[in-house]
């Protein structure tokens, strides 16, 4: 297919038909016009000598004819006709006395009816007569006239009382004939032929001789037109002119035009293959330099492209590509030097898991499980001491953006090794999943350092709730009187102490509840509450809070009989950490009003305070262990910060979620969401 | 047998009868003249006498047993013309003779081929001496008709018993002009009187004042025509356009009559002393009961002609009448129409009573023309156009 071919022939095979078509075409219709033209004027100009040349013979015969006709009206030879001795004295000498026209003699003759000579001069006749041919046109009255290669006939009826009795017949040689048939200086060939075609008189011996054949009328090196001569019978009028002098000018143009296409073609194909040469030289400067970057990487080569403004901006946009390509390759070195050296697994996949590349560390993991060229991330994951099957489908789910997953993996040398997956899904250019990173980080010793912190703190706080217990109970029984009114000095001091040891001891709860929870060692008994009462309850215990804190609470429940299943002493912690926050963070005088109401299958209390709210950058912290919004060491409010974490897991352990909803300067309101009735807590395993 | 069918067998008889075969074969006559130029008034007039002769011979009988049949030729007064229509009459079987016409010049070139052919030529009006005077031996040409040798005396002696002596010719060029001129200066020389001037004049002349203008200056006090209708009107209206007392009177040979005439000239005739030769008269006939029964016989076959004055060129058909009348004589004496027996009978014809005149002997060997001057008389036409005798 020429389609394909290369662009030089591409080029011509387009371009070439197109201009051969147009310039053949506009060439050819050029060349015709002008031929055309040039033949109508041609044949113009040989009309208009031909019309001058037979006005000039035609008014010649006129004259002849006028003279002959005054002749034969002439009543001597009427009288020729009837009398013999007219005929022989008389008319001989009459007719010799006669000048007609041109510088030879006319033979004049007078004829009978049946044309027969009656009377005549005695030279011989230049004619010879034809009776066929004149008598029937003069015995009808008529006048004739013709030429033949003798000479010129003129026969005219001699008319007597109006009847046609004879004819006077005058004949010219060839020399009156010539002298008459000369139409003048024309600038053309003008001849005179006769019904066989013979030539009777030629201006050019070269188009044709006397008494020979004239060139006929479609021969090829003349152009001629033939007219009747009006009067005269049997000849024609010739104008002739040689065809190469006709059509020089058609011709000149011609072969001008045909020089001229010739030319434009070479100079059209030139110009292609020149085209098509410059572009394919450039076009393969750019294909060396695309070749350089695909096949040996080389970014250092810049090219440099003439030509079109597309070609040279191509070239342009190559070089900019081939910059861009160095610097990208250049910073995803560093970026692979990067991964190279991270501590963490990475594993690049496919986004059904399949895996596309990996770093050393990966590869140091895969060699310490003893997996052998792993094809799918999977199979990496699994295997850990606590991963399940389902979990690791959840990791690698695309759908999920990011996710992580802690696995202990037991070692062959009983060793083990903590892992935490995370993954991320790639986006490609159109926004879709392009693969999955999984990044396992070793976090063994974290998991060993958490573990011997909680054992930390857990014998700590039992070690300390012991003796701290023991505390409290003293000073309370001091206080109380037990040993007798103490001086005022000593029962402030004792209080002071009283207060810290009470705060210390609720802190040791408090981790120990975190401890007991972190390390699920916390049990739930989960009974089936009505809520309204048990808020009611609830409220009661606090109130002791909310007046020393100079609030007060407003219960308002939309309904009773909301029952749910919950662990009656857990949730009444979580309530006393809300309601204590809410006490703890309202204005003084102010109102906390507590809902309980249904939502759907859902029940609900909120607890709505008119406190400072709080501000958007802690929303996030706000569930998370040791926090207070104020993080300075002079904080206006006490607590632990442990509350918050200890209420979510809680309420999360009983089936349930807290939220909340704030605004700055207008007040806070928490929300305790359970399950009605059905609701089930999962019971720590 | 009804009526149609009987006469449509009678009719197959006589066409059976009448085929030519032996002795019941017709015997040719023919007409040469000018039947349709200008002098065919003259043609017509003989054929119609040769008409009315061969009816009266036809209806007797015939002669030899043999009825005539006319075969007509027009040669319009062209010789030419008249050569070949002898050549062509004289093919025809049986053709005994060829009656002629108005025109001596034609009957003139005709005396060649006439004698070649040996056929016989009847001379109804051409007026030519030389027409009979030929100097064929034997010669063919038999003329009941004026002869000019006669004429010319005749026209002179009319002029000089009207007291003139000073006569100009206007004679046409051609061999009947000659003819008069010869015998017009013999007769002027004969009784002493002049001829002031001679003007010939071509067939075809248009204008012909000059030569009237050229004759008064020569002191003619009379013109002599010799001329065939179409010039001799020609002549009269020239004369006529004169001024009255400059017109001369006119004494016309009788070629002027070969036409309706006083038609060709018009009013202008009236205006012109004109008169002319005639022979025949059916108003004055010589022989008044031969002439009331070829009128009757005329104006039965020509209806258009109710009156004896009304009868065209009367001179034409009654010369032509007596000739066949002559030649049917010559051929019972002949008993044959071998044509040189029958010439030589016409020579040796006994005495007949013509319309024309008594013929006794119409011909003899040394005189072929029947007539003499005794036969001519002076006519003129009246105020109606036609033709009367003015003694």
């Amino acid at each position: 297919m020429w389609t394909k071919a290369p662009l030089p022939i591409y080029l011509l095979l387009r371009v070439l038909p197109l201009a051969v078509g147009i310039l053949g075409g506009g060439g050819y219709m050029l060349a015709e016009y002008v031929e055309r033209w040039s033949r109508n004027d041609v044949e113009h100009h040989l009309d208009e000598q031909a019309e001058f040349a037979t006005k000039i013979i035609s008014q010649r015969i006129d004259n002849i004819t006028e003279q002959a006709r005054n002749l034969a009206r002439n009543d001597l030879l009427v009288n020729g006709l009837i009398d013999q001795e007219t005929r022989h004295s008389y008319l001989p000498t009459f007719f010799e006395s006669l000048r007609l026209t041109g510088p030879g003699v006319p033979r004049i003759r007078l004829m009978d009816y049946r044309g027969r000579e009656i009377a005549g001069v005695t030279s011989p006749a230049h004619v010879g007569v034809n009776f066929v041919e004149w008598q029937d046109a003069v015995s009808n009255g008529q006048e004739f006239a013709s030429v033949s290669l003798e000479g010129l006939l003129v026969a005219l009826p001699v008319v007597y009382n109006g009847l046609t009795e004879g004819a006077l017949v005058i004949d010219f040689g060839l020399e009156d004939f010539h002298a008459l048939f000369d139409p003048g200086a024309l600038t053309l060939v003008t001849a005179l032929v006769d019904d066989q075609n013979r030539t009777l008189r030629s201006s050019d011996a070269d188009f044709a001789e006397f008494g020979m054949r004239a060139p006929k009328l479609e021969s090829p090196d003349w152009v001629q037109r033939r007219y009747d001569i009006p009067g005269i019978k049997g000849i024609k009028l010739i104008t002739a002119e040689r065809v190469g002098d006709a059509f020089a000018t058609s011709r000149q143009v011609r072969n001008f035009v045909i020089v001229t296409v010739l030319v434009s073609l070479l100079a059209v194909v030139g110009m292609i293959l020149l085209t098509a040469f410059l572009g394919t030289r450039e076009i393969n400067k750019l294909q060396a330099a695309i070749k350089g970057v695909t096949g040996v990487a080389d970014f250092e080569h810049r090219i440099e492209v003439n030509g079109p403004a597309e070609l040279r901006a191509l070239g342009d946009n190559f070089n900019i590509m081939v910059e861009t390509l160095q610097r990208t390759t250049t910073s995803k070195d560093s970026v692979n030097a990067i991964i190279e050296s991270l501590n963490e697994i990475l594993v690049v996949t496919s986004n059904f898991g399949e895996i596309e590349t990996f770093n050393p560390a990966a590869e140091a993991f895969f060699k310490r499980r003893g997996l052998e060229n792993p094809t799918n991330v999977a199979e990496v994951v699994r295997g850990g001491v606590e991963s399940a099957d389902a979990e690791i489908a959840t990791l690698m789910r695309l759908t999920v953006a990011t996710g992580s997953l802690e696995c202990l993996y037991e070692l062959d040398d009983h060793s083990s090794l903590m892992i935490e997956w995370s993954k991320s899904v790639l986006r490609n250019a159109d926004g879709g999943p392009g693969g999955l990173i999984v990044v396992g980080k070793d976090i063994s010793e974290r998991h060993r350092l958490d573990k011997l912190k909680t054992e930390f703190i857990s014998a700590v706080s039992h070690e300390l709730r012991t003796p701290l217990t023991a505390i409290k109970g003293s000073l309370d029984l001091v206080i109380n009187g037990a040993v007798g009114v103490l001086p005022e000095k000593a029962s402030d001091l004792l209080k002071l102490a009283q207060r810290n040891g009470e705060r210390l001891l609720k802190l040791v709860g408090d981790l120990l509840d975190i401890q007991k929870i972190e390390a699920d060692g916390l049990a739930l008994t989960v009974e089936k509450l009505e809520l309204v009462g048990f808020v009611e309850n609830s409220l009661q215990i606090n109130s002791a809070y909310a007046t020393s804190k100079g609030v007060s609470f407003r219960f308002e429940p939309e309904l009773a009989d909301i029952f749910v299943d919950a662990d009656a002493q857990r949730l009444n912690q979580v309530l006393a950490n809300v309601l204590s926050n809410a006490a703890k963070f309202s204005p003084k005088g102010s109102a906390i009003v507590i809902r309980v109401e249904r939502d759907g299958n859902d029940a609900v209390i909120a607890v709505a305070d008119e406190g400072p709210g709080i501000s958007a950058d802690f929303h996030e912290r706000l569930f998370d262990k040791f926090t207070q919004a104020d993080g300075s060491d002079n904080r206006s409010f006490e607590g632990t910060g442990l509350g918050l974490a200890i209420s979510k897991n809680l309420v999360e352990r009983m089936g349930g979620n807290i939220s909340f909803d704030t605004e700055v300067g207008v007040g806070t309101t928490f929300f305790l969401r359970f399950n009605e009735s059905a609701a089930s807590v999962r019971a720590a395993v | 047998m009804n009526k149609s069918i009987r006469i449509a067998l009678c009719a197959a008889t006589a066409i059976f009868l009448t085929t030519p075969s032996g002795a019941s074969e017709p015997i040719g006559i023919g007409h040469d003249a000018d039947m349709s130029s200008a002098s065919a008034q003259a043609g017509e007039s003989i054929r119609r006498g040769i008409v009315l002769a061969i009816d009266e011979i036809n209806d007797a009988g015939g002669v030899l047993g043999r009825k005539f049949k006319l075969h007509v030729r027009d040669h319009r007064g062209n010789p030419a013309r008249g050569i070949d229509n002898i050549e062509e009459l004289a093919a025809i079987k049986s053709m005994v003779a060829v009656v002629g016409g108005i025109h001596t010049p034609v009957a003139m070139a005709e005396l060649k081929i006439i004698h070649e052919k040996k056929i016989i030529y009847l001379g109804a009006w051409a007026a030519g001496t030389p027409v009979v005077d030929n100097g064929f031996n034997p010669n063919y040409v038999f003329r009941v008709s004026v002869r000019d040798q006669f004429a010319g005396g005749f026209l002179i002696e009319a002029g000089q018993k009207r007291g003139f002596r000073r006569f100009g010719l206007i004679l046409e060029r051609t061999g009947w002009g000659r003819s008069n001129e010869k015998s017009m200066v013999a007769a002027v020389q004969k009784r002493g009187l002049k001829i002031t001037g001679t003007e010939w004049f071509n067939w075809g002349v248009r204008d012909m004042s000059g030569t009237v203008d050229r004759l008064v200056a020569s002191g003619a006090e009379v013109l002599l025509l010799v001329a065939n209708p179409r010039e001799g009107a020609i002549v009269v209206k020239s004369v006529a356009d004169r001024a009255a007392d400059k017109r001369l009177p006119i004494i016309s040979h009788w070629g002027i009559t070969g036409a309706d005439f006083p038609a060709l000239v018009g009013p202008g005739l009236f205006d012109t002393d004109l008169r002319f030769l005639q022979t025949f008269s059916f108003l004055t006939p010589a022989f008044p009961e031969r002439a009331k029964k070829v009128f009757a016989a005329y104006s039965k076959k020509f209806t258009e002609v109710k009156s004896l004055d009304s009868v065209p060129s009367p001179v034409g058909t009654a010369h032509a009448y007596d000739l066949i009348q002559l030649l049917a004589q010559a051929i019972r004496k002949a008993g044959t129409t071998e044509r040189a027996a029958v010439r030589t009978a016409m020579e040796t014809l006994g005495r007949y009573q013509g319309l024309v005149r008594d013929y006794n002997p119409p011909f003899t060997a040394a005189r072929h023309d029947a007539l003499d001057a005794t036969d001519f008389r002076i006519a003129r036409y009246d105020k109606t156009g036609k033709i009367v005798p003015v003694d």
